[in-house]
């Protein structure tokens, strides 16, 4: 890779990141309405009052000064106080995307492999009754709302069958001083419920994508040279055909991956785990709007690096990319 | 050793489609002296690549090997066990594919592909066969500098003349051409032709070229096949078949090329189209578009391939003179 390539991507990226946060600033000083007023009817009415209150946001400085010191703290992660937690955005923010990357970290991977893996078998034996099942199992997971699913698996494994709990991360009550064992084995089994079912909801798109990157390849003119040089079927699939397929997979996977941050909301929701995608539906509800711009702040630059992140990874799996 | 390196005997091979089966090739025989050139041509659909695939057995899912036989140096390739058939593949026969197709793994260099062929087939270490490799380079003409190069770095010859590479690297006894300068442009095609051509001298190596184009066939092969509808109709000596054309068949193709030496005049199109070889007609399967055609005998009775002399063969009830 060129120093020149990653340099333009980074540019490019500095680019989207710079035009991204300019368009929020924008947007919200082109809404009507005054901010002082939504502070306070008896400020407005009192010039002095007003005057003090403009100071106090920073709303008395030209526009330009006013879009800078909005850089400033966005690239400080100064977001303002929560409305609804009276605490620093960022404070609140940071523990919620610790603990939905928690609940990714477990459900992501297992999402990822079984969607590679049962997309190889089920694309290597297309059209065979393997593949009929597979296809069909994963469209029917697929098709069903994750909420659905979420509740099924808590009512039969957690409520019927009582095999893991399904509230919250840890056992209520209970404190750990530190990251012993104890405190480990309490996390994974909280995990456990809402891990597969997110995991669920997730490994179809990977799974579809992957068949059908897998099933295009074969057709392919290099996989019959491939057998033509006297490869097993097993080599010319994992040799020429699965390194062929990833390159579609990897895209969508690395995409995907930019939004475990903002979590399955409503996988959060129903097992009550305290992650960003619960503290973002909250935000909804009550009109957190500090909460919700910090989310939003937070998401779009989790997109924009995992672009920039895909991008350099794709000079590694698709040669076609390293010339520009 | 037996001087026939291939010996085709009545081969069918068969695809099975929902409504049935299509006879692509049905009931071909020719053979191939070592260090000799065979030429499969004709037109789109004829069989002349299932024949050519069957030899190796490299055939799509749904076609099989009905009967026949495929001797390559008397050992019968087509029940040959799925290992032996992978031993055999490359290192015996290898195959020459289309170039401006997608016959390069495009994610991997070309060097790394022809590597993997020569360490599949013989013990060397990894070096050793990326010598090879460079050597091989050498000899198609491409610059050794280039060895680390991806398959969308060449240009379409280039990348032709890497397939022929690959295609030489375990040293085959045969290798196969599949319409090896199609979608090539015409001088890049002359320079492809000129570099089989020597190579087949320098290697002495036998090949069997499938192609639509006559005069590839006449500037690369000792021997020609004609087929129509899955049936050789004329085989011979190129020299013979091409001036002292039997077939009617035959003699259209020919005619479907225009002669740069003569007074410009529209070339001619064979009329009509070839039968569908799901239901392939009675008698002999040119006879509807055939401007010679006798009612009663063409369009009932097949024609055999009949031996007129000189290794010269036909199968037309007029020219074949057994009417």
């Amino acid at each position: 890779m060129s120093l020149r390539y990653l340099s333009k991507r980074l540019m490019y990226t500095l680019f989207v990141f710079l035009f991204v946060v300019t368009f929020n600033f924008v947007l919200f000083r082109l809404m009507p309405g005054d901010p002082v007023a939504m502070l306070s009817k008896e400020i407005v009415s009192d010039p002095e009052a007003r005057a003090a209150m403009e100071k106090l946001y920073g709303l008395d400085k030209p526009l330009p000064i006013q879009f800078l010191n909005y850089l400033k703290s966005m690239i400080t992660f100064d977001f303002g106080q929560s409305f609804q937690y009276r605490e620093d955005v960022w404070t609140v923010l940071k523990d919620k995307i610790a603990n939905t990357l928690i609940l990714g970290a477990a459900s992501v991977p297992l999402s990822i492999i079984i969607g590679v893996v049962g997309g190889i078998i089920a694309g290597a034996h297309h059209g065979k009754k393997l593949d009929i099942g597979i296809t069909s199992f994963t469209m029917l997971v697929y098709a069903v709302p994750s909420f659905w699913l979420a509740m099924i698996f808590l009512l039969i494994f957690g409520v019927k069958l009582g095999w893991a709990p399904f509230n919250g991360m840890l056992t209520a009550g209970v404190q750990y001083n530190s990251v012993n064992w104890a405190y480990l084995k309490d996390l994974f089994r909280h995990l456990a419920l809402p891990a597969i079912s997110y995991a669920l909801a997730c490994f179809g798109s990977y799974l579809m994508i992957m068949r059908g990157s897998i099933v295009d390849i074969y057709g392919e003119d290099f996989v019959l040279t491939a057998r033509a040089k006297g490869l097993s079927e097993r080599q010319v699939r994992n040799r020429h055909i699965v390194p062929n397929a990833m390159l579609p997979t990897t895209n969508m996977i690395v995409m995907s991956l930019a939004f475990i941050i903002t979590g399955a909301f409503s996988i959060e929701v129903l097992f009550t785990w305290p992650g960003m995608g619960r503290v973002m539906v909250d935000s909804v509800m009550r009109r957190d709007y500090p909460m919700l711009q910090a989310s939003n702040y937070i998401i779009a630059l989790m997109v924009i690096i995992a672009n920039f992140v895909l991008d350099i990874l794709y000079t590694y799996i698709d040669p076609r990319v390293r010339v520009e | 050793m037996s001087e026939r390196l291939l010996e085709v005997k009545d081969l069918r091979t068969y695809f099975k489609i929902t409504a049935g089966e299509v006879k692509a090739v049905d009931g071909v025989s020719f053979f191939l002296n070592h260090s000799e050139s065979i030429g499969l041509v004709g037109e789109s659909g004829c069989g002349k690549t299932t024949t050519a695939l069957s030899t190796i057995r490299l055939l799509p899912d749904n076609g099989y090997i009905h009967s026949g036989q495929i001797l390559f140096e008397g050992r019968d390739i087509t029940n040959l066990p799925e290992k032996e058939l992978r031993d055999f593949r490359w290192a015996q026969a290898s195959m020459i594919f289309q170039g401006a197709m997608n016959a390069l793994n495009p994610v991997q260099k070309v060097s790394d592909q022809i590597v993997e062929a020569i360490l599949l087939h013989e013990k060397v270490t990894k070096r050793d066969a990326l010598e090879r490799v460079k050597g091989l380079f050498d000899l198609v003409g491409i610059d050794v500098k280039r060895v680390n190069a991806y398959p969308h770095e060449f240009s379409g010859g280039m990348r032709q003349r890497a397939i022929i590479a690959m295609a030489l690297a375990c040293n085959p006894k045969l290798v196969i051409g599949d319409e090896p300068t199609t979608a090539l442009d015409v001088m890049v095609q002359a320079q492809i032709i000129d570099l089989i051509n020597d190579l087949r001298h320098k290697l002495n190596m036998s090949m069997l070229m499938i192609t639509h184009d006559l005069s590839i066939i006449t500037e690369t092969c000792d021997r020609i096949a004609v087929m129509y509808a899955g049936k050789i109709v004329e085989y011979g000596k190129t020299d013979v078949v091409v001036r002292k054309t039997l077939h009617p068949y035959t003699d259209k193709l020919i005619h479907a090329f225009p002669n740069i030496y003569q007074p410009r005049v529209m070339v001619e199109s064979i009329p009509g189209d070839p039968p569908d070889l799901f239901n392939p007609p009675a008698g002999c399967r040119f006879n509807a578009r055939c401007e010679h055609a006798v009612k009663g005998l063409c369009d009932c009775k097949e024609p055999p391939l009949v031996d007129m002399g000189g290794e010269h063969f036909v199968a037309c009830h007029l020219r074949g003179g057994n009417q």
